[in-house]
């Protein structure tokens, strides 16, 4: 016999030193609300596809308010805004669904794949704004250096000048700029509020998962 | 929700307290900490309780709950230190098994099952509870097979910190 089979009497003799709650104790916690893992996912995720929602119209709207009438950059600025909606529609319903799976009567191990997989869709949806905020962006300059009327002269007067060189490079490097502290600081946010928030929930899925790897290898 | 499926709940839960105080003792080491542990418990449980089919035992799908709420979704590292208000008669749960115990085995237990992490915590708890393997696996998630390697290990494990 170990010593854990040696403390069972004990472990079953402890229960006498509980303090019980009275029925009205446990009905006065039913009042109070949670503030669990899964509830802090669900506002993060609100939070997040609202703020993206946001950023990402209002980019395109100002980009389409400064532009000239070049039929050709209006098309492109109403593609890449279509584009935004359904990512933003697409996701919100995945998030949802992946919200309403998760159920603290599932095993250990899958409520914490469910968890993480919500999480994963909202990373997802991020992840996907950024590239399509770098490539629209990208994409807006070209149009805009050869579609925009207005931008084309200026151009070919820089040319002119002999100074066009350095307005490509200037405009290049200012939006690579603009586009990595963007990045920096989503990533900054990011280890802020969901590097502290999981960071227990991955160790111990972490461990879950080495039990089934150290039995299978050794 | 309604008034009697509450009611039912409470009663229930009033019954079968001592599975989620049993939970909170393992995974807390304050009062304080316990109490809170405790009462995201009880919310847990009453969230889940419509769903509950009565398939399994009230006190078995209890295990789960507290258990994934201990685990998963308890935020402990924000709440020690926060207030809470639970009248806990006299105090004498941390009272004795925390502090002056006149126990001595039951201190270096709860000393040494305290030094193993999260998932060893829920092994050893299912297992002074008397659950089998089967039931073990279940409720983690694991295969019964590894779950009776595991255990081995936690028990080695927990043999080598009470006697160095």
């Amino acid at each position: 016999m170990d010593e854990l089979d040696q403390f069972k009497g004990n472990w079953e003799a402890q229960s006498d030193q509980f303090p019980q709650l009275s029925k009205t104790d446990i009905s006065n916690i039913l009042k109070r609300k949670s503030t669990s893992l899964v509830k802090w996912i669900l506002i993060f995720g609100i939070i997040e596809f609202a703020l993206w929602s946001v950023f990402s119209f209002a980019f395109n709207n100002q980009s389409t308010e400064s532009l000239s009438e070049a039929s050709s950059i209006k098309t492109f600025s109403t593609i890449l805004e279509i584009l935004s909606f359904a990512v933003l529609i697409y996701f919100i319903v995945q998030f949802y669904i992946n919200y309403k799976r998760i159920s603290v009567i599932d095993s250990t191990k899958a409520l914490m794949l469910k968890i993480l997989k919500t999480r994963k869709t909202v990373k997802l949806y991020i992840i996907i704004n950024i590239a399509l905020l770098f490539s629209g962006t990208i994409g807006m300059l070209f149009m805009m250096v050869n579609y925009d009327p207005v931008l084309i002269t200026d151009i070919r007067e820089l040319q002119l000048k002999n100074s066009s060189g350095s307005f490509y490079t200037q405009l290049i490097g200012i939006t690579f700029l603009v586009l990595v502290i963007i990045s920096i600081l989503i990533l900054l946010i990011y280890w802020l509020t969901y590097g502290t928030l999981l960071r227990r929930l991955k160790t111990n899925y972490k461990l879950l998962q080495d039990i089934e790897e150290e039995n299978t290898t050794g | 929700m309604n008034k009697n499926l509450q009611d039912h709940f409470v009663e229930l839960l009033e019954t079968h307290q001592n599975i989620v105080h049993k939970v909170c003792r393992i995974y807390t080491r304050d009062k304080a900490a316990h109490d809170d542990l405790f009462q995201e418990v009880t919310i847990q449980l009453w969230k889940a309780y419509p769903k509950f089919r009565g398939d399994s035992k009230f006190s078995t799908w209890m295990y789960r709950v507290a258990l994934n709420t201990a685990i998963t979704l308890y935020r402990k590292e924000k709440r020690q230190g926060r207030k809470v208000d639970i009248e806990f008669v006299q105090g004498g749960l941390y009272a004795k098994p925390y502090d002056n115990t006149n126990d001595q085995q039951m201190a270096k237990l709860y000393e040494s099952i305290d030094q193993l992490n999260d998932i060893d915590k829920a092994l050893v708890l299912l297992y002074l509870e008397n659950k089998n393997y089967s039931e073990i696996s279940e409720t983690l998630g694991i295969s019964e097979v590894n779950a009776r390697v595991k255990m081995n290990r936690v028990k080695t494990k927990l043999k080598s910190i009470i006697n160095p």
